[in-house]
C-alpha cells in the first residue's frame, strides 16, 4: 500500500521549493506516494505547475486535490488530473 | 412646443399599441426573436422621445425595462412570465402617463413606484441566474466590440520579480468576455521541475470596447518578464459564433487552426445578416408608402363633403338629362366619373383594418383567462379584413361584452372541464371576412354552450315571458337578448350585470348590422355579427314601383330578368322560374302596399343573393345605376325590417334602400322552412 502524503496550508511561490523538496524526499524513501491536496492556502502558478508535473511522473499519484475550480479556470486549466 | 407634444402623444399611443401587439405575440413564442427586436425597439423609441418631449417617468421606466429585453437579446435572460406581466403592467401604465406627465396622481404614483420594484427584482434574479456583469447591461448600440487576441508568454525566472501572470490574465478579465487557454507542453516531469520557475504560457481571446493600449497597460509593469502579443482578430463578438471549448485547445496550432474556422463562420453569419438587413431595407422600400397622420375629423368632414358632393352630381346629371344639351351631358357625365373616383378614394381612407381592436381583445382575454383561473387559447383571423373606422369604434365595446361573457359564461373551469369529461383545450376564436359588402364577424368557443331550457325558465322566472309560451330552441337562445335578462348567479366584475346583450343587440343595430347567437349544449357557442362595410355611400340600383324609387345595393345584384306581370300576380307558390331554377321571389308593389290601379304588362325582376341563398325582386322599372348616400331612416320606419335607409335623388325626392340581408334572411328561409 502506497504512503499518503497530504499538502495542505500555504503553497506561494514562497514556500513552493519546501514543498517540492518534500515530495522529492517522500518518494526518495517510499519509491511511490499517494498525494492529497486540500486546506491550501496562497494559491500559485507554480503549485499547478508542480500538480502538472506530478501528473506526469509514474511514481505519484494524485488521488484527491481539493482545490478552488474559479481559481484554476482562471487561469485556463478545465480539469485536473479528472479529479 | 405644445404641437410637438401632442405629436408626440399620438405616437406614443401607436407606440404603445404595437408595444402591446408584439407582448401578446411574445407571450405564444417567447423565443421569437423578431418580437423581442420589436419590443426593444419601441422601448427604444419610446424612451428617446418621452424624454425629448419631458415624460421624464416614461423615459425612467422605459430605461429599466430596456435594459432587461437587452439581455434577452443578449440570450443572457429569457422572456418568463414576470417579464411579461410586468412589461404589460407597464403599457398599462404608459397610457396613464400620457395624461399625468409628472405622475402627481396617487395611484399612478403607486403603480409607478411598484413598477420600478418589480423591475428590480426582475433584474436581480436576471442576476442571479446568469452572473451578469455591469459590462454586460450596458445597451448593445452603446457597445463597439472588438475581440483580441493575447499572447502571454512569461519568461522562466518571472516568478523572481514578484511578478504573477495569474494577477495579468484576472486584470484582462476585468476588460471583457474572454476565454483562456494555457499551454502546459513545457512543464517537464516532477524530477526535472524546478519549482520556481515559469513553464506555463497562455492565450486569451477577449471580446472588449477597450483599445489595444488599454490592454497593454495591464502588462506595463512586466513587459521585461514577459512575451506580450496584443492582435485584433474580429471587428465584433466572435466568442458569440461559436462556443469555444478551451479544454480541446492544447496547443497555439490548434487554437489557430480553431480561430480560422472561427473566423470564416463570422464572415459567412455577417455575410447572411447583411443580406437580410438589405432585404429588410429593399422590401421596405417598394412595399411601404409614405404615410402622414391626419385628425380624424378631418377625414369624417372630407367624408361629409363627398356625400355632399353625390348628392348634387345626381341632381346635376338630372338637369343635363332634361336640357338635351350634348355637351353638358359629356361634361356631367366626366364629373360623374371624378366624383365616383374620389367617393372610392376618401371611403378607402376611412377603412381600418380589424385588427386595430382584435389584438385588445387578446389582451383582455389573457387578462380575463388569469383572473377567473380558466386557460383559453384565444385565436384571432381575418384581422386584416377592413371595415368603416366608424363602425369599428362602435363595434368595440359589443365585442368586449361579448368576449367577457364568453370568457366568464362560456368557458369552463378546469373543474367543469374535468366534469363534462373534455379533454380539447378551451378555445375562442375571433374571425372576421368579408361576405359581398357586408363583414361578418364571428366569436366561436367550444365552452358548455346555452341551455335553451335553463334560458326559459330564468325568462319565465324574471316574467319577461309567461308559462305558456311555446317557442323553438333557437326563440329560447334569442330571450337572453331581451332587456334585463342575466342568467348569473352571482353579479361578477366580469359579465352579469343584468344588462348586456339588449344593449349589444342595439349597438350592432344601429351600425345597420344584425347579431346571431348558434349554440349547443356542451359543444359550444358562436356568436355571428354582420355588418355593413360602410355607413356612408353604396352603389345601387334605382328601381320603381309606380312613381316610388326603391334602391338595390348593387353588390345583391347578380342578374336582371323581364317576366310578365301575370305571371308573378297569379303566383300561387311564390317561385319563378328562371334560367330553369325555381326562385322564390318578393313583390315589391304588394310588399309595401303600392295600389295594384296602374300594373305593368312586364315586370322587371332583380335577382339578388347572399351566399348560397337566392332571391328574386319585382319591380315595375329598373332606372339604372345610382350612387346612394346613406340617411337613416326616421322613427316611423323603425318597424320596417326590409329597409336599411334612404337616399336623397337629384330631384329632391327620397328613394329607400333595401337591406338585401334582411329580405333573403326572412324570405328564403322561411321558404327552405316550408319545403
Amino acid at each position: 500500500m502506497a504512503n499518503t502524503h497530504t499538502i495542505s496550508g500555504d503553497v506561494s511561490i514562497a514556500t513552493i521549493q519546501e514543498v517540492y523538496d518534500t515530495l522529492q524526499k517522500q518518494v526518495a524513501e517510499h519509491g511511490h506516494i499517494d498525494i492529497v491536496v486540500e486546506n491550501i492556502t496562497g494559491f500559485s502558478i507554480s503549485f499547478i505547475q508542480l500538480l502538472l508535473a506530478i501528473e506526469k511522473s509514474d511514481k505519484i499519484q494524485l488521488v484527491k486535490c481539493d482545490i478552488d475550480q474559479e481559481l484554476l479556470q482562471t487561469i485556463g486549466i478545465q480539469n485536473l488530473a479528472n479529479i | 412646443m405644445e404641437n410637438f407634444k401632442k405629436i408626440f402623444v399620438e405616437e406614443a399611443r401607436d407606440l404603445i399599441a404595437n408595444l402591446e401587439e408584439a407582448m401578446l405575440t411574445l407571450e405564444n413564442s417567447p423565443e421569437d426573436m423578431e418580437q423581442i427586436e420589436e419590443v426593444f425597439r419601441v422601448m427604444h423609441s419610446l424612451k428617446g422621445s418621452s424624454g425629448m418631449f419631458g415624460f421624464h417617468k416614461i423615459e425612467e421606466l422605459t430605461h429599466d425595462l430596456e435594459t432587461i429585453y437587452d439581455l434577452i437579446r443578449d440570450h443572457k435572460a429569457v422572456v418568463t412570465k414576470g417579464v411579461l406581466n410586468v412589461t404589460l403592467t407597464m403599457v398599462d401604465h404608459f397610457s396613464a402617463l400620457l395624461q399625468d406627465i409628472n405622475c402627481e396622481e396617487e395611484i399612478n404614483k403607486a403603480n409607478h413606484e411598484a413598477i420600478l420594484d418589480q423591475i428590480k427584482t426582475l433584474l436581480k434574479e436576471i442576476d442571479a441566474s446568469s452572473h451578469i456583469t455591469d459590462e454586460a447591461t450596458k445597451p448593445t448600440e452603446e457597445k463597439n466590440l472588438i475581440t483580441y487576441r493575447i499572447k502571454l508568454e512569461p519568461k522562466e525566472d518571472v516568478f523572481h520579480t514578484g511578478a504573477n501572470p495569474m494577477y495579468l490574465i484576472e486584470d484582462l478579465m476585468a476588460l471583457g468576455k474572454n476565454k483562456t487557454f494555457v499551454y502546459v507542453d513545457k512543464v517537464p516531469s516532477f524530477e526535472d521541475l524546478s519549482p520556481q520557475k515559469c513553464y506555463l504560457y497562455w492565450d486569451v481571446l477577449l471580446v472588449s470596447e477597450v483599445g489595444v493600449d488599454e490592454i497593454k497597460d495591464v502588462f506595463i509593469f512586466v513587459e521585461d518578464e514577459c512575451d506580450i502579443d496584443v492582435q485584433t482578430i474580429y471587428k465584433g463578438d466572435l466568442l458569440q459564433v461559436e462556443e469555444v471549448d478551451p479544454s480541446a485547445i492544447t496547443s497555439r496550432e490548434e487554437l489557430e487552426s480553431s480561430l480560422t474556422c472561427l473566423l470564416k463562420k463570422a464572415a459567412k453569419l455577417e455575410k447572411q445578416k447583411n443580406e437580410e438587413i438589405n432585404n429588410v431595407v429593399k422590401t421596405s422600400k417598394t412595399t411601404t408608402a409614405p404615410s402622414i397622420r391626419v385628425a380624424s375629423e378631418k377625414l369624417n368632414d372630407l367624408m361629409n363633403l363627398v356625400s355632399e358632393l353625390v348628392t348634387t352630381q345626381a341632381g346635376l346629371s338630372l338637369l343635363a338629362n332634361k336640357s338635351q344639351n350634348p355637351a353638358l351631358e359629356v361634361m356631367v357625365e366626366n364629373i360623374e366619373k371624378l366624383s365616383r373616383q374620389l367617393r372610392d378614394i376618401t371611403f378607402s381612407m376611412t377603412l381600418m383594418p380589424l385588427n386595430n381592436i382584435f389584438f385588445r381583445f387578446q389582451r383582455l382575454v389573457r387578462d380575463l383567462s388569469e383572473q377567473l383561473g380558466k386557460e383559453v387559447e384565444f385565436v384571432i383571423s381575418g384581422g386584416e379584413t377592413e371595415l368603416d373606422k366608424t363602425i369599428i369604434e362602435a363595434l368595440t365595446d359589443p365585442l368586449m361584452h361579448l368576449l367577457r361573457n364568453c370568457m366568464d359564461h362560456g368557458i369552463e373551469t378546469p373543474a367543469e372541464k374535468k366534469q363534462a369529461n373534455k379533454i380539447k383545450p378551451s378555445k375562442i376564436i375571433l374571425s372576421a371576412h368579408y361576405s359581398g359588402a357586408n363583414v361578418v364577424v364571428n366569436i366561436q368557443d367550444n365552452g358548455k354552450g346555452i341551455d335553451p331550457y335553463v334560458i326559459r325558465e330564468k325568462a319565465i322566472e324574471k316574467e319577461l315571458i309567461t308559462e305558456d309560451e311555446s317557442l323553438t330552441k333557437q326563440e329560447m337562445i334569442n330571450l337572453i337578448f331581451l332587456p334585463g335578462f342575466s342568467t348569473a348567479e352571482t353579479v361578477t366584475d366580469v359579465s352579469g350585470r343584468g344588462v348586456g346583450m339588449d344593449v349589444v343587440q342595439r349597438n350592432i343595430k344601429n351600425l345597420r348590422g344584425e347579431i346571431e347567437i348558434q349554440s349547443e349544449k356542451g359543444v359550444g357557442t358562436t356568436i355571428q355579427i354582420i355588418l355593413p362595410l360602410t355607413l356612408s355611400i353604396i352603389d345601387g340600383l334605382l328601381v320603381k314601383i309606380e312613381e316610388e324609387h326603391f334602391v338595390v345595393p348593387l353588390f345583391a345584384v347578380n342578374k336582371c330578368y323581364e317576366v310578365p306581370y301575370k305571371s308573378v300576380e297569379n303566383n300561387f307558390n311564390n317561385l319563378l322560374n328562371l334560367d330553369d331554377e325555381a326562385i322564390p321571389f318578393l313583390n315589391l308593389r304588394e310588399e309595401f302596399g303600392v295600389s295594384n290601379q296602374s300594373t305593368p304588362e312586364m315586370s322587371e325582376v332583380i335577382l339578388i343573393y347572399q351566399e348560397e341563398l337566392k332571391i328574386a325582386i319585382c319591380v315595375d322599372q329598373i332606372v339604372g345605376q345610382y350612387q346612394a348616400v346613406l340617411k337613416p331612416l326616421s322613427k316611423y320606419y323603425k318597424d320596417q325590417e326590409f329597409l336599411s335607409g334612404a337616399t336623397i335623388l337629384g330631384d329632391g325626392s327620397v328613394a329607400l334602400v333595401l337591406d338585401t340581408y334582411k329580405i333573403i334572411d326572412k324570405k328564403v328561409k322561411q321558404k327552405l322552412q316550408m319545403i
